[in-house]
């Protein structure tokens, strides 16, 4: 390197401490004063101030400052730009990422807003976050998503008995019939049997009814279901319709045992 | 026999019901009926209410409620009676043996059960009155297949499900239904060797079970349709295609009206350039949302407190009052004198409670909304004739002569009990607002769009066309930029039908912040790009009103005649598109006009009982004939080479006219004195487009052909 080059690097290096160090120094009184025209509802300052300032993109505090600028002003669409454009190249931007979802709640569209919620309850893990997307997934009738939600959801607390069942709904559907059963099992006793929905009722009974654990399903059945015998058609219906007669029988012996008083349940085994 | 006809009923019911038609005046029935356990749930609570009856405005019925514990109305000999709506909430029914006999009445006489399941008679209790229920409704069996992801999708008409979202996943468990003969099945589903017909249209009305047309939004969120409930209306109850009586239409325009609560008036600006002058946000709103758009009129109804020093008012909220009341384009409407805020609390009152509130001394219930109080102003106990009458002299101490308030919006929840309703009519007041109609990215679903107004205790209450601000601002206390997007109702009412006309409807504390100004604005702008016809709040209040009195009859083949339609102007044809209106057979139809797939046919207001004819490709017409106006048009009077009407409105007078092709002079008089006169021409297709000079009051309009 010649020694002109050496000095050009230095003064470049220099100029660019220097921009920095001043960047540093003014970007907080650049702040204040932007903060200040925002609580005195000044939402032109904050414009005129930070309108076209670079730094905006890449600082989280100057960004909420110019987005409440601009909503202050009405400029959702405005602030939804500033905000996209900091969230893309800051994808753990969480309060952006918030108030991204806050507009988009409004405006849509909702497919946008959905990805939002599973970033957002990706990166908090909130169970208000996992809610929250549970709810936007299930308007978009997204069961991928809604299961993620649940999931997330039994990870930050435990779940409701109406979400326990979504999930185990979920699961049975997509073939996961273990996971729903486990988790039917586990929700199923902390509840009342006018709080579980027949059809999950039904749905852990004919997992276990399919599991070959009669017993178990009549037991469970005898428990939850407000007639105990109704079912039994059908579930004579699903075995028959598996060609499997054999465990149609043991159901019908063991129910007809079970609907007698002090009757020997050992059909059900 | 029942069969799977998996093809569009409409074409052929609408050729059915204005093809084969008695030659004899035969009144089209447009009253539904609906049953309900008011130990459950009230009219204006009830699911019926709040999911299908706007599908039933739609298409032209008016809904009855019946409290099963009062004895039911005699319908079987009413013509005015189409059917019965049965969508059960609450415990299964002790003694059903009534009602079942009541229905099996009715259905002898020919009116329609519309039966949405779960049935309210236990059927192992009751298992013949069960039986006969469902027989009621064409349908029969019974027994209970549980869901437990063993439910599949045997058949389900093409287009009629998916509507809002995709049927759930796994299928509901459902009761083993078959539709009887006749029927035919628009959904099946079975599991293992059982099937049942969950939705189906049959020869005595239809059946749906609820799971299978309705979802139940999970964490909070709304309702959502999993079927067509339009096609499943319009067939169960045999409506055809039409006439239906249409408040969101008018002379061809989709309406626009709008509207402001006082709420805020008197409350300072914020937006720093007002906040220095300490100006009132009703003056920011007169500024920048009422005084630039001449055009478009408003309804401002202050509350009556805010006027009055004996309850805190000021001389100065007064002034603007005034000068607001002076503009040419605003109207005046009353938001009670101390602004309840829950309207329920004061049908059983109590002074001393209501004190002990505002005081601290009882908490408030929760009933009594954010506000956690049962009015703003509590002065004085509460008093009906003092929120209405009162209010509204009051207000009219400051309005010009010419002037009155015509309508009482609806203060706080906007749920009056039916007393309060009945002194707005002594009053003679008309009345308007709630119902916060919605269907948005937050509210996917026209279950949030209200249906045109709610009856109770004889009363009526008319709803506002959409929601105000407070839906989107959290009550006014944030995110005061989210009303800009109610134009996503404004879009999504209007196609692929047209369910809402645009309401702009704000409150005084807009004027508190810039981005509530703005957002206002920009709804104003962007319906002021489209075309509208303005009209006032009143003139609203009015067509809704006509639209519960009108009657239609049939007259003859594609033929009916309008009775009693009160200010209601336009009646909807749901018609294929080479059906047309048949000007030269009808009386009092100003023209007609296709938007989405249904035909909207303008009336002449100067006409009592106008006649319309409907008809697949109608003989040419060479008459004139209004596609669109900006202005209602009345008398409209056709003579060869001529044609001359009345109109007055907001606004520019931009119409459009079908007349013979060639060149036209059209002069307008007011009071018989020529205020313009122009040479237009008809192009090819007899299009000619007249403008006429902003007047509110009405212009005589003559066209002759050159």
């Amino acid at each position: 390197m010649t020694r002109a080059r050496r000095i050009h690097v230095l003064a470049a290096g220099a100029a660019l401490l220097g921009a920095l160090a001043a960047a540093a120094i003014l970007r907080p009184a650049m702040l204040d004063r932007a903060q200040a025209a925002l609580s005195a509802g000044d939402y032109a300052a904050v414009g005129r101030l930070l309108g076209n300032r670079a730094d905006v993109a890449a600082d989280e505090g100057l960004l909420m400052t110019a987005v409440d600028g601009r909503l202050g002003r009405g400029d959702a669409e405005g602030a939804l730009v500033l905000l996209t454009r900091y969230t893309a190249s800051h994808p753990d931007a969480l309060t952006a990422r918030r108030k991204t979802a806050e507009i988009l709640a409004v405006r849509g569209p909702r497919s946008a807003l959905l990805a939002e919620r599973r970033a957002i309850a990706r990166l908090a893990r909130s169970p208000e976050d996992w809610l929250a997307l549970w709810r936007d997934a299930d308007l978009n009738a997204d069961t991928r998503a809604e299961r993620e939600a649940l999931e997330g959801l039994a990870k930050a607390r435990p779940l409701l008995l109406v979400e326990s069942l979504r999930l185990a709904e979920i699961e049975a559907a997509s073939g996961a019939s273990d996971a729903a059963f486990r988790r039917l099992t586990e929700a199923l006793p902390r509840a009342t049997s006018d709080a579980v929905a027949p059809d999950a009722a039904s749905l852990l009974f004919a997992l276990l009814a399919e599991s070959g654990r009669a017993e178990l399903a009549y037991r469970w059945w005898q428990r939850l279901a407000p007639d105990r015998l109704a079912p039994l058609p059908s579930l004579l219906a699903l075995q028959m319709a598996d060609h499997d007669p054999v465990a149609a029988k043991r159901l019908v012996d063991c129910f007809m045992a079970g609907s007698q008083p002090n009757a020997d349940r050992a059909g059900c085994r | 026999m029942t069969t799977f006809r998996p093809i569009r009923l409409a074409l052929a019911l609408i050729a059915l019901v204005i093809g084969t038609v008695p030659a004899l005046a035969q009144q089209l029935p447009r009253t539904i009926v609906a049953l309900y356990d008011g130990r459950a749930t009230s009219p204006a609570a009830s699911d019926v209410h709040l999911t299908l009856e706007m599908p039933l405005n739609w298409l032209g019925m008016r809904v009855r409620y019946a409290d099963i514990r009062d004895t039911l109305p005699e319908i079987a000999a009413d013509p005015e009676i189409r059917g019965i709506l049965l969508l059960w909430q609450g415990e299964r029914l002790a003694e059903p043996a009534a009602l079942v006999g009541w229905i099996e009445r009715a259905r002898a006489a020919g009116k329609r059960l519309v039966l949405i399941g779960p049935s309210p008679v236990d059927a192992r209790l009751h298992p013949d009155l069960h039986r006969r229920l469902l027989a009621s409704a064409g349908m029969a069996g019974g027994g209970r297949v549980l869901g437990g992801g063993r439910t599949r999708l045997l058949h389900a008409r093409p287009g009629f499900t998916g509507f809002e979202r995709p049927m759930p996943t796994p299928l509901p468990g459902f009761e083993r239904l078959r539709a009887l003969p006749g029927s035919e099945i628009l959904i099946r589903v079975g599991a293992g060797s059982a099937f049942a017909d969950v939705v189906a249209i049959t020869p005595a009305g239809g059946y749906a079970a609820r799971d299978y047309i309705l979802h139940a939004g999970r964490s909070g969120g709304p309702r959502q349709w999993l079927v067509d409930p339009f096609t499943f209306l319009r067939e169960a109850l045999a409506l055809g295609g039409g006439p239906f009586p249409d408040v969101t239409t008018l002379v061809g325009r989709r309406i626009y009206f709008s509207h402001v609560d006082g709420d805020g008036w008197r409350s300072v600006s914020r937006i720093p350039a007002y906040q220095r002058r300490r100006m009132m946000a009703a003056e920011v709103v007169a500024r920048h949302l009422i005084l630039p758009y001449p055009d478009m009129p408003v309804s401002v109804a202050p509350i009556a407190a805010d006027l009055d020093p004996a309850y805190g008012g000021t001389a100065a909220a007064g002034v603007i009052a005034r000068a607001l009341f002076a503009m040419p384009q605003v109207r005046i409407g009353s938001h009670s004198y101390t602004h309840p805020f829950a309207w329920g609390f004061f049908q059983d009152y109590s002074w001393p409670l209501e004190q002990a509130i505002q005081a601290g001394i009882v908490a408030p219930d929760a009933a009594l909304g954010p506000a956690g109080k049962p009015r703003a102003v509590a002065r004085q106990p509460f008093d009906l004739g003092q929120e209405v009458a009162a209010a509204a002299a009051r207000i009219n101490r400051l309005a010009p002569t010419a002037k009155r308030v015509e309508v009482m919006q609806w203060s706080g929840d906007a749920h009056p009990f039916p007393a309060v309703i009945a002194a707005t009519r002594a009053a003679r007041l008309l009345n308007i607002n709630g119902g916060a109609s919605r269907v948005d990215t937050a509210v996917p679903s026209i279950t949030g769009l209200s249906a045109i107004g709610v009856a109770a205790g004889g009363q009526r209450q008319i709803y506002a066309g959409a929601g105000n601000e407070g839906g989107y601002t959290k009550d006014g206390t944030a995110d005061f930029w989210a009303f800009r997007y109610a134009d996503t109702t404004f879009r999504q009412a209007d196609r692929p039908r047209r369910l809402k006309p645009i309401n702009i409807y704000y409150n005084m504390y807009s004027g508190e912040r810039e981005a509530s100004v703005r957002a206002v604005r920009h709804l104003i702008d962007q319906a002021r790009s489209q075309q509208i016809v303005p009209v006032t709040l009143a003139d609203y209040a009015r067509i809704a009103e006509g639209f519960y009195r009108v009657s239609v009859e049939r007259i003859g083949p594609g033929r009916f005649r309008i009775l009693d339609r009160g200010a209601l102007q336009t009646m909807r044809f749901d018609v294929p598109a080479d059906f047309a209106l048949d000007a030269g057979c009808s009386i009092g139809a100003l023209g007609a006009r296709r938007v989405n797939d249904s035909l909207y046919v303008a009336l002449d207001p100067a006409v009592g009982a106008p006649e319309l004819c409907i008809m697949r490709d109608p003989p040419s017409f060479a008459g004139a004939l209004l596609i669109q106006s900006r202005w209602p048009v009345s008398r409209l009077r056709r003579a060869e080479g001529r044609f001359d009407f009345v109109a007055g409105g907001f606004g520019k007078g931009v119409m459009l006219w079908r007349a013979v092709p060639g060149r036209w002079q059209v002069t307008a008089r007011r009071d018989g004195q020529v205020i313009a006169s122009a040479v237009g021409r008809a192009d090819a297709h007899g299009l000619i487009r007249i403008v006429l000079p902003p007047s509110t009051s009405p212009l005589t309009v003559t066209a002759e052909a050159l």
